[in-house]
């Protein structure tokens, strides 16, 4: 390859400015490694931009910095400082229940949220943040991040975290119920596909009574799933069925549990 | 606060990662003008552009830990998170609703804080001096998010040619840039 001609073709700026495709942009990464040419190519470009954008701009308006502070960062601060045994309160109070809505627009994906601490929820729900948003694409989430965000962020909407019975620090799902709408939203994490010849079912539990809220293949971590309504619920309930799915549980085959 | 930033890049990187609320503040001040900036270039109207700005800033506090230096600078990251925003934003089906909506309650639709329009600014001031066929090529590419197939459709010309000449144009940006 001429690297010479490479460079002024075009594609550094295509790629920098994230007009590229997928197979351009994996190309450029892989000459870039390389060639350091590219590389500094590429780092007077940027600079050029950077320089360029910064010199002369028009300031956002100021009450955009302050929503994005109260609805992302304070709440988290403020949570960490709640003593000890707040924890271990179930998340029903409004005040902490928008700090949940803040901190569910992180917890996309769900997925590894390993390595918790039993009680102390708030450390653990930063944790997962972080591994969370490792596993974002962040140029191809604007609109998932977004999409969650108007589900979950109403205060209608009551949250749970569905467990392994037989594994209580693996998330295998957030479940969202809006009291209002009686919509019902399944948030994926990190779970295995069942065999062929098995599928999910989440059910929810009522006075004791499950009722069926269909079934769902995983598709990837992090999938967010309508399932069907529901008036009123205590519990979800995730069982292994036959593919098609079944009329009543196989308790025996529960996959996941999460108390509302 | 103090808008000068105490911390090298690589500093204020690390502490985004770990979610210093600080180091937030100081990346916010110094980028959220640029960043509003093309935005407003993209959506052409300052409620919706404010909007596009916060839930640029979001992603980019949610996802800066994914962040690699070695794949970008920071700022070209942000940009990219941002410019993708807009263009979400200009292809929503309420994007035309809001924008009319808007103007008929007669707020203003572009800063007039100075006499020069938004388009004078930034990066447009640079695309600006472009050849017309050029600048038309990176507004459909760049500003209203036009692929290089619907680009081609738009100008009746083959998909390599337009392919060819959004990579002179682009060429031709580095250049005007870069001279400065």
């Amino acid at each position: 390859m001429n690297i010479k001609e490479y460079i002024e073709s075009g594609i550094i700026e295509s790629c920098v400015l994230g007009l590229a495709t997928e197979a351009e942009q994996q190309e450029f990464e892989a000459l870039y490694i390389q060639y350091p040419e590219i590389i500094e190519a590429r780092r007077a470009f940027e600079l050029a931009l950077e320089a360029q954008l910064l010199k002369e701009a028009v300031a956002p308006a100021v009450h955009v910095k302050e929503k994005i502070l109260k609805s992302l960062t304070t709440p988290i601060t403020n949570g960490i400082h709640k003593k000890e045994k707040e924890y271990i309160t179930p998340v029903r109070s409004m005040n902490i229940w928008k700090w949940i809505a803040a901190a569910s627009i992180l917890l996309l994906a769900c997925t590894t949220w390993l390595a918790y601490s039993v009680n102390d929820k708030y450390q653990r729900l930063l944790t997962a943040n972080i591994e969370t948003a490792n596993q974002l694409n962040y140029s191809s989430h604007v609109d998932a991040i977004m999409a969650l965000k108007t589900i979950v962020d109403k205060p209608s909407v009551k949250w749970s975290t569905m467990v392994e019975p037989t594994n209580a620090s693996h998330c295998a799902a957030h479940i969202y119920w809006d009291s209002l709408s009686k919509n019902t939203f399944l948030l994926l994490g990190n779970i295995p596909k069942p065999v062929a010849n098995k599928q999910f079912q989440l059910w929810a539990v009522l006075n004791g009574h499950p009722v069926n809220l269909g079934i769902f293949d995983v598709k990837k971590e992090g999938q967010l799933i309508q399932m069907k309504n529901i008036q009123e619920a205590n519990a979800f309930t995730i069982t292994i069925e036959p593919r098609g799915g079944s009329e009543t549980p196989n308790m025996k085959a529960t996959y996941a549990l999460g108390e509302l | 606060m103090d808008l000068k930033i105490p911390y090298e890049e690589g500093e204020l990187i690390a502490l985004l990662k770990q979610k210093d609320q600080r180091a937030f503040n100081i990346l916010y001040d110094k980028y959220a003008p640029a960043i509003y900036t093309i935005v407003l270039q993209i959506v052409k109207n300052k409620e919706i552009g404010n909007n596009v700005v916060q839930k640029a800033f979001m992603v980019i506090w949610c996802t800066v830990v994914k962040y690699e230096p070695a794949k970008g600078n920071l700022f070209i990251w942000m940009l990219q998170i941002a410019r993708k925003a807009a263009i979400d934003e200009i292809k929503s089906p309420n994007y035309e609703k809001t924008l009319k909506q808007v103007s008929m309650t007669g707020k203003e639709v572009l800063p007039s804080l100075t006499e020069r329009g938004i388009d004078d600014f930034g990066f447009k001031k640079i695309t600006n001096n472009l050849e017309q066929e050029q600048k038309t090529l990176i507004e459909l590419h760049y500003y209203k998010g036009f692929t290089s197939d619907q680009i081609a459709e738009t100008l009746s010309i083959p998909e390599d040619t337009a392919k060819t000449r959004i990579r002179t144009a682009l060429s031709e940006l580095r250049n005007l840039l870069c001279k400065k």
